[in-house]
């Protein structure tokens, strides 16, 4: 393993290490489980009994499983704000003071969301299975895991583009994950289909992780062949790394023009 | 009301450099267009009208737990307290009153909904009965702050639960029918969602936009609403009092 590299793997500890720490302070386990979980399950419910009131058996599956991937989504979006807190708490000029790898620090930084987000959003997917007609194999669950897995972090490395961006509007930074998990909930195939919309609609929902791992895992519920699966699977991937790039990138950016004793950033 | 002109006046000045504001109000039109989508997409046109008043109670509930959930405790931390409590005004209404100019958040909301729906999908939201909607909305409007009012003061009281002030959110859009109407939910469903305020408002709304629709009972769902605003307005009032007689005790109006 080459320096580099492993400066990188150091700083992404030194990240998780942080990101960890604020979990702790944001939820407990009786938090988590009682407050985030259960709105979780009342935000997928929702749009559920909407998709009863208004459609046909299959119609409400394409909504459940929606309405749950949006979970992923939503939660990873929390990065957005949370990489703005060293900022806020006066501890990013020390960080850029620091020789820390800045795409692999952001990178370990918030990584509480994506694994949180995989744990609601797979509860979330198989407790609506009881309730709506989702049907699933014993080998289905660990792939279902893993979908929403994969799915979570290629959001998170969208998210942290967006967070790098509110890094200088960190006023804003509530307002850019809502309005990009609205966006993302609209117009990338959660309630209705991605072609419901105009073609240009359609193709800006290609740039978006969940796009395809909606697909992917809309084609294991409805028992389609594993390499169909594997092809959505691989675009989620592909598309997180593209967006883990430009967060890299961006990081980078941002502490030189800090390092370089910009004020804008601190 | 002594304290809640003053409260009003104060939150309509503050709200405008508030990122809290513009986080209130931002999904709104977006709300609009993912309701609207399935709408047409399941061809439901028969609940447009349901897409379109939707998102204008989901923005009044966001800003009433946005605001709500730091008012007292940014009143203390920046010294104005002390000096609230002491003027000869209840400082509950004070609080109402600004939730009360939070709740003109709803206005823009409404108007950004009804401008997507109809430039996005070409629905156009009739009123057909003016005065029962303009009624529900200052009802369910004042229910609202009342609600927050006694929220503010459980964030203050326990500073533990401002951990599920955003977990509050979906909890009470699906409890408070605001797109679905409760009474095609479950019947033991229907009996608990009674409970919430917004159950009667949203209902209330709708009728007044939907062609062909009618309630029962229009004045009982009117009387419900403003029954369940002052309740959660008297617990506010309570729960307020108990607060200030600790802080008094401690010495600790200023801090924990």
């Amino acid at each position: 393993m080459g320096i580099h590299a492993l400066r990188v793997m150091t700083a992404v500890r030194q990240g998780f290490i942080v990101a960890r720490t604020d979990f702790a302070w944001f939820y407990t386990w009786k938090t988590w489980l009682g407050g985030w979980l259960v709105r979780v399950l009342c935000q997928v419910a929702f749009y559920s009994i909407i998709g009863v009131t208004v459609g046909d058996p299959d119609y409400v599956v394409h909504v459940v499983l929606g309405a749950a991937l949006m979970i992923c989504v939503a939660e990873s979006l929390m990065t957005v704000a949370s990489t703005t807190w060293d900022l806020n708490l006066g501890t990013f000029p020390l960080l850029a003071a620091s020789p820390v790898v800045p795409g692999g620090y952001y990178f370990g930084r918030s990584m509480m969301w994506p694994l949180s987000a995989t744990a609601t959003t797979s509860i979330a997917i198989f407790t609506m299975s009881l309730f709506f007609d989702l049907h699933w194999t014993a080998a289905d669950v660990p792939l279902v895991v893993v979908l929403v897995l994969l799915t979570s972090f290629a959001t998170y490395c969208m998210a942290l583009v967006i967070g790098a961006v509110a890094l200088l509007a960190p006023g804003a930074r509530n307002v850019m994950s809502a309005v990009v998990t609205m966006a993302i909930t609209a117009f990338c195939g959660a309630v209705v289909p991605v072609d419901f919309w105009p073609s240009g609609v359609g193709w800006a929902a290609q740039a978006v992780p969940v796009t395809h791992g909606l697909n992917a895992i809309r084609h294991l519920e409805s028992g389609a062949d594993l390499g169909v699966v594997a092809r959505s699977a691989g675009l989620v991937a592909l598309v997180g790394v593209v967006w883990l790039t430009v967060a890299m990138i961006a990081f980078r950016g941002l502490f030189n023009h800090s390092r370089r004793g910009s004020a804008s950033l601190s | 009301m002594p304290g809640f002109g003053a409260g009003f006046e104060f939150q309509i000045v503050a709200m405008r450099g508030q990122a809290d504001t513009y986080f209130s109000l931002i999904t709104a039109p977006f709300f609009a267009l993912v309701f609207m989508s399935i709408m047409e997409y399941s061809g439901r046109t028969d609940l447009n009208s349901h897409a379109v008043i939707a998102p204008m109670l989901i923005t009044m509930w966001t800003a009433a737990l946005s605001f709500s959930g730091e008012m007292i405790s940014e009143d203390r931390e920046n010294g104005r307290l002390e000096s609230l409590i002491a003027a000869p005004m209840s400082f509950a209404m004070l609080l109402f009153g600004r939730l009360c100019a939070c709740m003109l958040l709803a206005l823009p909301s409404f108007l950004m909904s009804y401008l997507a729906a109809g430039s996005v999908f070409g629905y156009w939201l009739s009123f057909e009965q003016p005065l029962l909607f303009a009624s529900a909305l200052v009802l369910t409007a004042a229910a609202t702050a009342a609600t927050a009012t006694a929220l503010s003061a459980v964030f203050v009281i326990a500073p533990g639960a401002r951990s599920v002030q955003n977990t509050l959110s979906f909890p009470v859009y699906l409890l408070g029918g605001v797109l679905v109407p409760v009474s095609q939910y479950p019947g033991w469903l229907e009996g608990l969602t009674r409970i919430v305020y917004l159950s009667w408002g949203a209902d209330l709304l709708r009728a007044a936009t939907t062609p062909g629709a009618e309630l029962e009972n229009t004045i009982c769902y009117l009387v419900m609403l403003g029954l369940l605003g002052a309740t959660a307005f008297a617990l506010g009032r309570l729960f307020i009092s108990r607060f200030l007689q600790r802080a008094r005790a401690l010495g600790a109006l200023a801090k924990e």
